[in-house]
């Protein structure tokens, strides 16, 4: 008695679940959507960067310590852009070659100094790079 | 009788042990132990390098200092017993003389992994600023340039008698003089926010590239424009 109870059960739901399958099957296919109900979506283009000069410095790596003043600064930038590497008590000028690379000598001081590329690109547009480099011959 | 033998007994027993003490086995465990010495040393080495900074404190304790350097990151710095402090204005210096919103320059040691910088130099600094924009103005007789930034920022640049005035020439800056400074140019002015006057710059040193034209993104208005051209 309790087997047939139990048999009828799983009749019941297993039937419910083929019902409802059905159901939704017929809805899904006799269903449409009026052409008023959808919606246009449209992906709007990311707002270019306003800094969109390149300017890459390969070296010196912000916060290294040197044991030698005189360092090499290189990078990239734009073709034949001019570029100043400013310290705080001198300045260099340099200009990209026609594949925007660049690598000129600066002296640094004592401690620590703030050192400063800037590139101009032929059309006038301007970047900077700012790195901190350490003239130190401490050891610890 | 019994005290022979039980000392035989024991020798017997802790004999094999002071053998195998000496036996390769061993020899090689110990170049292994001293070779993962080595390897951690070097590890450690590598871990750590030695590291200078500049910025403005943001907090500072007893043990810790939190920089904010030039170009806006967070360092977490660690001060110890080894910390050395030295300031060009005040004779006696140290960690309580540390205040939030001051700029110091910190050498030590910083450690990749922790990411934590441990201080063994720290220095009051006072912090220069490079400002590349536009020359607007020049007011000859107050003895002041106008400089305009890609931010719409203008700030009024003092010409001081030791202020250097760099023209931009091929690969080289020569040195010129406050009247030759032209205006709508491009320009990177190196000095120091003057106190008394919001936007004020005492310039060290002024850079003129005048043989570029201006910066696209400086989008200047008709006023300052005019009042350039009317100069």
């Amino acid at each position: 008695m309790r087997r047939e109870k139990l048999l009828l059960s799983a009749f019941a739901i297993i039937l419910g679940i083929v019902v409802a399958i059905v159901i939704f099957y017929f809805y899904e296919s006799s269903h449409q959507v009026k052409p008023s109900e959808i919606q246009k979506l449209s992906i709007l283009s990311p707002t270019p960067a306003q800094n969109s000069m390149l300017l890459v410095i390969n070296n010196p790596l912000d916060q290294s310590v040197f044991t030698n003043r005189n360092i090499t600064v290189s990078g990239k930038t734009a073709p034949g852009a001019k570029i100043a590497i400013i310290t705080q008590t001198s300045e260099v000028a340099a200009v990209a070659a026609n594949d925007g690379s660049f690598s000129t000598n600066v002296t640094i001081d004592d401690g620590q100094n703030i050192l400063e590329v800037d590139a101009i690109s032929t059309d006038g547009e301007m970047a900077k790079v700012t790195r901190t480099v350490t003239y130190s011959t401490e050891s610890f | 009788m019994k005290k022979i033998i039980l000392i035989t007994f024991s020798l017997l027993l802790l004999l094999p042990r002071a053998v195998s003490a000496q036996t390769p086995d061993t020899i090689n465990q110990q170049i292994n132990e001293l070779k993962d010495k080595v390897a951690s040393r070097v590890a450690s080495l590598k871990l750590v390098e030695k590291r200078g900074v500049i910025g403005t404190v943001s907090s500072a304790t007893p043990t810790e200092i939190v920089l904010s350097d030039i170009n806006g990151n967070q360092i977490d710095i660690d001060v110890d017993e080894l910390t050395n402090f030295s300031s060009d204005q005040k004779s006696s210096f140290d960690i309580s003389d540390i205040k939030k919103g001051m700029q110091i320059s910190v050498l030590g040691l910083y450690n990749k992994d922790s990411q934590r910088l441990l201080a063994r130099f720290v220095q009051d600094y006072t912090i220069p600023v490079f400002i590349p924009g536009v020359i607007v103005s020049k007011d000859v007789k107050n003895s002041t340039v106008n400089l305009y930034t890609s931010d719409n920022i203008s700030y009024t640049v003092d010409i001081e008698d030791v202020t250097k005035t760099l023209l931009y020439s091929t690969e080289s800056f020569d040195e010129s003089g406050f009247s030759k400074i032209p205006t709508l140019v491009n320009a990177v002015v190196v000095g120091f926010p003057n106190p008394k006057e919001k936007n004020g710059i005492t310039a060290s040193r002024i850079l003129v590239f005048s043989d570029t034209p201006r910066d696209p993104k400086i989008r200047l208005t008709q006023e300052q424009t005019s009042s350039s051209s009317s100069q």
